[in-house]
């Protein structure tokens, strides 16, 4: 490892506790310090790490980033933001401007009945039982060393939750713009979402920027669900090309508890997505839908874990990969069936389909199944647009870049239909034709 | 319209068309008969654009332009239109979706205003009356799952909708049952007037009693053997095609 890329990070550590004042003293910050520690004991994950194999993090690790700056409330925020984001008129928004919540800027007025939207590190001082958490890098993400950087320098993570029964109509969104700056800067995004039992809401997370800014977004969503509640999670990644994103979310399902998650990657320049959900109640559901679609030199891995850890646990995961010019893909899909989940039913897919002779994809399902009675199913595929398809539109006088594009939504257009909110899905629809469009436009 | 001068073409380095001559006046109708093999879909690929034959002596004039250095689509655009003996499958895409863009492409080309969702529709819905097609093929995927049948039909929609000036039918009754070649041929005879033309390629007389061609030329490996009015399919079909093979006479050039 790096030791002076360590030392930058140890010595920010060192500005942020200054500037923390009396708050050092919190249980708060004890995690903070915990995590920093780990984080230096552990490094950036090396070459060699297996789950890691496929990505090549020196761009990342080369790179020297300041901590953003805290954003000045300013209406002009707001309207940057809403200039790149999907036009999503009826849906609660709250903003995050380079990683930092701006309440000043959030519909915190609209916010459903029996939802509530607080500052976390105000909630776990007042209730320490929540430290576990906060802290889910210490259990299964232990080898995530991005987590622990996040909880190092979580200045101002937000909760979301959702109580007893509690049924939102109004989709939530999270939307986080990143602006330019002089300088390549970090932010340590921490998102804690929280439903009790037979809650259900929608929650819609977004990443925008302004155009080539560069930056690091480190995110962690920490999501539980209580029995019988059902969380439907969508998530549009749509940095800036030159940007380094680094998402985690670990679920948590409870007994006859549903997780959804859809995620859709558009933008960054380095991605790494991972995903966790651990089924932990008899019952309990979780969809992984993901659709990615990198143009120029973009680098997309993804990283999902679905953990059946009792019996009766249903999981559907279903991803695909269109990939142009000279990007790479990675899929991983990991399902651990453990010794008790009898009549498990896993079934999963990753599909992918190569727009040129130099873009690549590396598919790995890896199945650890420790019980007998399971139903598990997995399948990959890598495939090309068929000449016989793309000749067919042709002779009926389309051109050959909307034909191509036809031909990949027919291939990807599943994943946008499965989107548990129309308005929202008619939206990525466009999104995505407008990116394919653009795509054709500077080749 | 078309005219097609001494037209050799290969398919994977094997010569598949050895020089092919015929000319295709407006308001004509070409029937195209022809063993297995000889060529006749080849030539029809060829016409379309597909890439996969490789053109090695001769041209191709269309409406007086050079039509073999065109793209595919902007021969469509132009008005060539293929039915495909096999009409190819696009699951995901739907009927309308794929029909709706294919007659906005053409109309853009034109210079004409594309067609909003009702106005298409009412057209379409119009045009598969025509055809005798149900209106729930609109909403499934392209050719996916449809019958033999079904698929040819489709085809002649297509054709309906798209208006072309020279249609290429590639077999388009092969598989057709009694009532289906009816319409098919129907519906062709409808949109069949004195300004467009249509090269229909068939291995059954049968065909010919619906759609009556001003010529008959048969195709034998990959030359035109014997060019006749509709008294060449009777023949046809009554000694076959070793009688047509054996005619040593130098391809004829229709009038
Ligand atoms: N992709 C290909 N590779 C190699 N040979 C091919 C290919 N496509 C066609 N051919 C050959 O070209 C010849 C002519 O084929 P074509 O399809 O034009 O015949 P056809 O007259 O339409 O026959 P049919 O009546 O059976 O439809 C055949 O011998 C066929 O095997
Ligand atoms: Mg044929």
């Amino acid at each position: 490892m790096k030791k002076e890329q360590m030392k930058v990070y140890q010595k920010q550590f060192s500005a942020f506790e200054a500037t923390l004042n009396g708050a050092s003293e919190g249980r708060v910050h004890q995690l903070r310090r915990d995590a920093m520690q780990r984080f230096v004991e552990q490094g950036f994950p090396a070459a060699r790490d297996e789950d890691w194999r496929y990505t090549n993090l020196n761009p990342l690790t080369g790179t020297t980033f300041v901590p953003a700056f805290r954003p000045v409330a300013d209406q002009s925020l707001r309207d940057q933001a809403a200039a790149q984001a999907l036009p999503l008129t009826h849906a609660v928004t709250l903003l995050f401007v380079d990683g930092y919540f701006v309440p000043e800027l959030s519909d915190l007025d609209a916010i459903p009945e029996g939802m509530t939207v607080r500052d976390l590190s105000a909630v776990i001082d007042e209730d320490p039982s929540l430290t576990d958490s906060v802290v889910t890098e210490s259990g299964t993400l232990s080898r995530h060393p991005f987590t622990a950087l996040n909880t190092a320098f979580t200045q101002q993570g937000i909760s979301i939750h959702l109580r007893r029964g509690v049924i939102a109509e109004i989709p939530l969104r999270l939307l986080f713009h990143s602006t330019s700056g002089t300088q390549p800067h970090i932010a340590h995004p921490r998102i804690v979402v929280r439903l009790e039992e037979r809650a259900e809401c929608r929650i819609f997370e977004e990443y925008v920027a302004d155009n080539s800014a560069v930056y690091f977004n480190n995110v962690v969503v920490d999501v539980h669900i209580a029995a019988n509640a059902v969380l439907k999670h969508v998530r549009l990644q749509e940095e800036s090309e030159n940007a380094f994103h680094v998402s985690t979310v670990y679920a948590q399902i409870a007994q006859a508890g549903v997780y959804e998650n859809h995620y859709f990657g558009l933008g960054a320049s380095l991605l790494r997505s991972n995903l966790h959900g651990i089924l932990q109640g008899e019952g309990a559901h979780c969809t992984m839908n993901g659709l990615f679609l990198p143009f120029g030199t973009q680098h997309m891995d993804h990283f999902t874990v679905i953990d059946h850890a009792v019996p009766r646990c249903t999981s559907h995961e279903l991803y695909k990969g269109v990939l142009s010019d000279e990007t790479r893909g990675v899929f991983t899909g990991r399902i651990i069936v453990r010794q008790d989940a009898q009549q498990t039913n896993a079934m999963q897919s990753n599909n992918n389909l190569l727009l040129s002779d130099t873009a690549r994809v590396d598919t790995r399902p890896q199945l650890e199944i420790y019980a007998d009675d399971v139903k598990c199913t997995h399948g990959a595929t890598v495939g090309r647009i068929s000449k016989e398809q793309l000749f067919y539109l042709l002779s009926r006088g389309i051109n050959r870049q909307q034909a191509q594009n036809i031909l990949t939504f027919a291939f990807a257009g599943e994943l946008v239909s499965r989107i548990p909110d129309t308005t929202l899905s008619d939206l990525m629809h466009d999104r995505i034709h407008k990116r394919l469009e653009a795509s054709w436009k500077t080749t | 319209m078309l005219e097609i001068r001494n037209l050799h073409a290969r398919v994977e380095g094997n010569e598949i068309l050895k020089g092919i001559n015929l000319r295709v006046n407006p308001g004509e109708i070409h029937a195209i008969m022809g063993p297995n093999g000889s060529g006749k879909s080849t030539l029809a690929g060829v016409l379309a654009g597909k890439d996969l034959y490789e053109v090695t002596e001769g041209e191709v004039l269309y409406r007086g332009r050079n039509l073999l250095e065109m793209d595919p689509d902007v021969r469509a655009c132009e008005g060539v239109f293929m039915a495909f003996q096999y009409p190819v499958e696009i699951p995901g895409v739907s009927n309308t979706y794929f029909l709706k863009a294919a007659l906005n492409a053409i109309r853009k080309y034109r210079g004409e205003n594309e067609y909003d969702a009702v106005d298409f529709l009412s057209l379409v819905k119009d045009k598969m009356k025509l055809v005798e097609m149900d209106p729930s093929f609109l909403n499934r995927p392209v050719n996916d799952g449809f019958s033999g049948g079904e698929k040819k039909r489709n085809e002649i929609l297509q054709m309906a909708v798209l208006d072309p000036v020279l249609s290429i039918l590639d077999e388009t009754d092969s598989g057709l049952d009694i009532d289906a070649l009816r319409i098919v041929a129907n519906g062709v005879n409808a949109l069949h007037n004195e300004e467009n033309a249509a090269i229909v390629v068939t291995h059954y007389q049968r065909l010919l009693n619906y759609i009556i061609p001003d010529f008959v030329h048969v195709l034998v490996d990959g030359r035109i053997a014997k060019s006749g009015d509709k008294e060449l399919a009777f023949q046809l079909e009554e000694q076959g095609y070793d009688w047509a093979k054996d005619l040593h006479q130098p391809a004829p050039e229709a009038v």
